[in-house]
């Protein structure tokens, strides 16, 4: 395993005593170990420690863009580490998944996997399936033939209550954020944490206003969804897939319909919490080429079947027309659209 | 459908309990129907009363208006009219309230969080179907004969001796009992056929409302339907 990347995968948060992202800061001589200790204070706990980035920029001993250039050139490194070496077991696996939804056979024969601790991109045209393959994938829909492991498991053979427990390692947002009307917004992000888990009060408010902070929504916990833009219902929805630390995180289109300035900011707070909390996250997009550098695995999807699938440098020079259509935009091509 | 049924009732008596959420819902189906449960009770007990003093008149028999009016109501009329006032005010919001929830992902983002919506949305809903509607049809009894008092002692000038002795001679602890359980099943059936509704709703906004149409038409129809059986069998 290159230098760069200590222990990756390395489940245990405990062993990073500066979080994650101090380590990465410290190897690669960013700061010191005593400006760590200093900005994270004596005891820090886990929730702390995860934010070692946003302390060092409270201290003034980095600035906000220096870190999330930081960020992002570390997720560059490992993405070009992915392409030499794209090996990583699947978390997720699809064999021959087929769905039929009113008489248009949708998934034709899916094989995918999805790699553990990386971030996949899913690609496709619209009305392509990407939104019911992601919904297999946690049990929502049902294939009529294959199957979709997840861990090992298969889904389909799992008891209910097996099933929810599988799920509790999830989280998804939604397509159209799916936020609950009668909650307003901090309290729609707290909403899982109250119902799963036995977390007191006083911790729930305080990482639901971390995670409301996070996606620039800092004072709009009071809101009701249907005061809301599509973009601001789409960040909170995105508050709250993120506020239970999943182990895998689906999430669908995070970055569709806003402008290009919070576009950034999410992809940014995407690869953060990646870098702090290791997940393996599929996300669905359409902000192409731009995904290209925030993932490490792309899969494209057409007609029903994976076109092509592998580390996201190669997939962005493949010569495939379909590809090359769909990164340039162009209206000729194998894809009709008219 | 059936199935629907005893596993929404499974839910009902598995942990984790959410006392809140059944209280949200009782205030819901209950307090917000208060309202209209008056003013129909009221209304009925008159018209019972003119139609009843009207008829019972031709043959001498006005003092038997008290328990004409008493039986009618507690056996039949409070049972239905409060079954069929809930339904259009709380079971058409109910099947509304859940197909949006349905078509929005809600219900999705819920199954996803490893909850089960039948435990969090309809349990709730149907359990405060069971506790309300009695307590309503109790409310609706009350009101009902005292609207036929006003009617039959203050405008048709029957003695409220006459009128309220014999309701006491004749209204039975049978006539309430049969009254009540018609109630507790009116409550069971409108919850359930209105949670069922809401719960596979398809299709958009005229999804919502095929399925609230159809909810509110088909718990209206069964619970004629239901009165007549348990009239029958219990009499
Ligand atoms: N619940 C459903 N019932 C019937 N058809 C459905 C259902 N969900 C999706 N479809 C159909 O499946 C096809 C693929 O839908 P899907 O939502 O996966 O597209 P997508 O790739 O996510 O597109 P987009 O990028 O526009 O979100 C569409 O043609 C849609 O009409
Ligand atoms: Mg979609």
């Amino acid at each position: 395993m290159p230098s760069q990347q200590p222990s990756a995968t390395d489940s245990n948060p405990a062993s990073f005593p500066y979080g994650r992202v101090g380590t990465l800061l410290l190897d690669a001589g960013r700061v010191t170990e005593s400006q760590i200790r200093e900005a994270l204070g004596e005891t820090p706990d886990e929730d702390e420690r995860s934010l070692v980035g946003e302390k060092l920029v409270q201290c003034g001993l980095l600035t906000q863009p220096e870190l999330l250039k930081f960020l992002f050139d570390q997720l560059t490194k490992e993405r070009e580490a992915y392409q030499k070496n794209p090996i990583s077991e699947p978390v997720i696996r699809f064999r021959g998944l087929e769905k039929t939804l009113d008489g248009r056979k949708i998934l034709d024969g899916v094989d995918l996997e999805i790699p553990l601790g990386k971030i996949t991109a899913i690609l496709g045209v619209s009305g392509g399936g990407k939104t019911v393959t992601l919904k297999h994938m946690i049990g929502l829909m049902k294939p009529e033939a294959g199957e979709v492991e997840v861990d090992g498991q298969v889904l389909g053979s799992l008891a209910p209550k097996e099933l929810n427990k599988l799920r509790t390692r999830f989280s998804m947002l939604f397509q159209g954020g799916a936020l609950f009307d009668s909650l307003n917004v901090a309290d729609n992000v707290a909403f899982p944490l109250r119902e799963k888990t036995k977390l007191k009060e006083d911790v729930i408010q305080r990482r639901v206003n971390t995670c409301l902070k996070q996606v620039n929504l800092g004072k709009m916990g009071f809101k009701f969804p249907d005061e809301l833009s599509g973009g601001m219902m789409k960040r909170a929805a995105l508050a709250r897939a993120m506020v239970t630390n999943p182990e895998i995180l689906l999430l669908d289109e995070p970055t569709a319909g806003l402008d290009p300035i919070i576009e950034r900011s999410i992809h940014h707070l995407i690869c953060d919490t990646y870098l702090r909390f290791r997940y393996t996250m599929v996300l669905i997009s359409h902000s192409v080429p731009e995904i290209f550098r925030w993932s490490h695995h792309v899969v494209v999807l057409h007609q029903g079947k994976v076109l092509e699938a592998g580390p996201s440098i190669d997939i962005a020079n493949s010569d495939n027309p379909v590809i090359r259509q769909f990164l340039t935009g162009s209206l000729e091509g194998p894809i009709k659209v008219i | 459908m059936f199935i629907f049924l005893v596993s929404t009732i499974i839910h009902i008596f598995k942990p984790p309990f959410r006392p809140y959420n059944l209280l949200k819902q009782i205030h819901f189906i209950g307090i917000r129907s208060l309202f209209v449960i008056v003013l129909t009770a009221a209304f009925a007990g008159m018209v019972l009363g003119l139609q009843g003093y009207y008829t019972l008149s031709r043959f001498g028999s006005e003092g038997l208006l008290g328990p004409a009016v008493a039986l009618s109501i507690i056996r039949e009329l409070g049972p239905v009219l409060s079954a069929l006032m809930v339904t259009g005010r709380a079971g058409s919001a109910l099947t509304a309230e859940l197909g949006i929830m349905r078509i929005r992902e809600q219900m999705d983002a819920l199954e996803t969080m490893g909850i089960h919506p039948l435990k969090s949305l309809l349990a709730p809903r149907v359990e405060a179907g069971l506790i309300v509607l009695p307590l309503l049809n109790v409310i609706f009894d009350v009101i009902g004969i005292f609207g036929g008092y006003l009617v039959a002692v203050h405008l048709l000038g029957l003695s409220s001796g006459t009128y309220f002795g014999g309701i006491e001679n004749a209204v039975e602890v049978k006539d309430i009992q049969v009254g009540l359980i018609k109630s507790l099943c009116f409550g069971m059936l409108i919850t359930w056929v209105c949670t069922y509704k809401g719960y596979f709703t398809q299709r958009g906004a005229e999804g919502v409302s095929q399925a609230t149409t159809s909810a509110v038409v088909t718990s209206s129809v069964l619970v004629l339907v239901f009165d007549y059986f348990i009239t029958s069998v219990m009499l």
